[in-house]
């Protein structure tokens, strides 16, 4: 059996660890406001042992059945989730709508689209719907960030 | 009494301006339901303002009608793109996207639509002549019930969906971690925010759905490029057969129970109710994995 079976359960297993870990670290109350209830620590980390517990059984199920090859992911789904990265990244720091033009003209090349002007279009004009359709017709404000300063002021 | 109840709805029902709202106001729901992040809750927000000086019964018409079409319209982007509009829809996307992409997805909107009329009229019939007894049975409704319908919710997981009962179960749980993550309710101390404060209180449904639902299905779809791949296509809404009433009525039956008693019970809602349903119409299937 190849040892990619085990990538899934491994990565679980790190998580899992890694969260009680954080949750040792959360302070705890004294008993008399916690009362009946438990520590805010206590929940996350029988979450996560049940988890380990499972992650447990699934490695076995993986061993009893010795299921396909695992194939890994190619390069536009890697890229894909690269550009979500990119997407928050410049979210946070410049502005929403500048995130949601360069993912989408990114992701239309990286997916194969040739016709550049076609992926620049609908890179400029889907923000600009979704800021005519929210912020006119609905009346939603959106977060903060360079072009919302310019507009909101 | 009774004649005079059945006078006065006539009334309402017959009033041209109350359906010309209804109208609108079911055009405007779906266009809400359809946009993921926008549910029927936002949708009645957006219009609570505009019907302050409207006549009572005419803006509670508006609120009701934007509140179920909005709820319905998740099911058009949940069964043709594989993504809710509403959490409610959520449960749709299992079997609605898959016979779409068979070429089926007008045939899974018409049932959508008849199950969703059918599931409405059935719960305004129970309410008219049931709403006290019911409102009872929610009164009785305590912790102890919550609690024993919460864990009869996730180990729904274990049969919920064709990835296996294991991982099902660990998804489940790592969901139950997500709703952990913010200021604990009891002792106010700060779990897995990292100093984000505006992760303070919690995070909310919508943006995960989106995230689980709409990214998963943009990564899925990033395996097939270069690939010859069937797209979605539709021509009209087919409305269900003969044959399809007599393989879902069951269903439908049984969905407008678990709908209705979900429904009275406070805190719970279409979301838990969709699940519930899906769940026992999978149980009940002869196919077992699919309901059709």
């Amino acid at each position: 059996m190849s040892n990619k079976f085990y990538i899934v359960p491994l990565f679980l297993t790190i998580f899992s660890i890694i969260i009680i870990g954080i949750s040792l670290q959360l302070d705890t109350s004294p008993e008399m406001i916690v009362g009946d209830s438990m520590q805010a620590r206590s929940f996350p980390i029988f979450l996560m042992v049940l988890k380990l517990i499972l992650i447990a059984v699934l490695t076995f199920q993986y061993k009893a059945k010795n299921p396909d090859a695992i194939k890994l992911e190619k390069f536009p789904t890697w890229g894909s989730m690269g550009l979500f990265l990119i997407f928050y990244l410049l979210t946070v720091y410049t502005d929403m709508f500048i995130g949601i033009f360069v993912v989408m003209l990114l992701m239309g090349l990286l997916w194969g689209e040739k016709r550049i002007w076609l992926s620049f279009l609908t890179a400029t004009l889907t923000p600009l719907l979704i800021f005519l359709l929210f912020d006119f017709v609905l009346k939603i404000r959106f977060p903060r960030g360079i072009l919302m300063d310019l507009y909101y002021g | 009494m009774f004649e005079q109840g059945l006078t006065a709805m006539l009334s309402v029902a017959t009033d041209p301006y109350l359906l010309f709202l209804i109208f609108v106001t079911t055009i405007l729901g779906v266009v809400i339901g359809v946009l993921p992040g926008l549910g029927a809750t936002t949708g009645a927000a957006l219009l609570l303002p505009f019907t302050l000086t409207m006549d009572p019964v005419h803006a509670i018409a508006v609120l009701a009608t934007i509140y179920v079409s909005a709820t319905f319209a998740g099911s058009i982007t949940a069964i043709l793109i594989n993504t809710p509009g509403t959490s409610a829809a959520a449960a749709t996307t299992f079997d609605g996207y898959p016979l779409a992409q068979k070429g089926e997805a007008g045939r899974a909107l018409g049932v959508a639509v008849i199950s969703s009329t059918v599931g409405g009229i059935f719960s305004v019939i129970i309410l008219c002549f049931a709403a006290p007894l019911l409102a009872r049975v929610a009164y009785e409704f305590r912790s102890p019930e919550y609690f024993a319908l919460t864990v009869f919710g996730l180990s729904m997981l274990a049969s919920i969906s064709a990835g296996g009962a294991v991982k099902n179960l660990i998804g489940g749980i790592f969901g139950v971690w997500l709703s952990t993550i913010g200021a604990e309710r009891v002792t106010g101390i700060e779990r897995f925010m990292f100093g984000n404060y505006e992760l303070y209180e919690g995070i909310h449904f919508v943006p995960i759905f989106i995230g689980l639902f709409a990214i998963s299905e943009l990564l899925v779809q990033s395996k097939t490029v270069n690939k010859i791949v069937n797209t979605v296509s539709m021509k009209a809404v087919k409305l269900p057969t003969k044959e399809d009433y007599k393989k879902i009525w069951k269903t439908i039956l049984r969905s407008c129970g678990i709908g209705t008693f979900i429904g009275v019970l406070p805190a719970e809602g279409a979301t838990v109710a969709s699940m519930i349903g899906y769940s026992e119409a999978r149980r009940w299937s002869k196919k077992q994995r699919r309901i059709w």
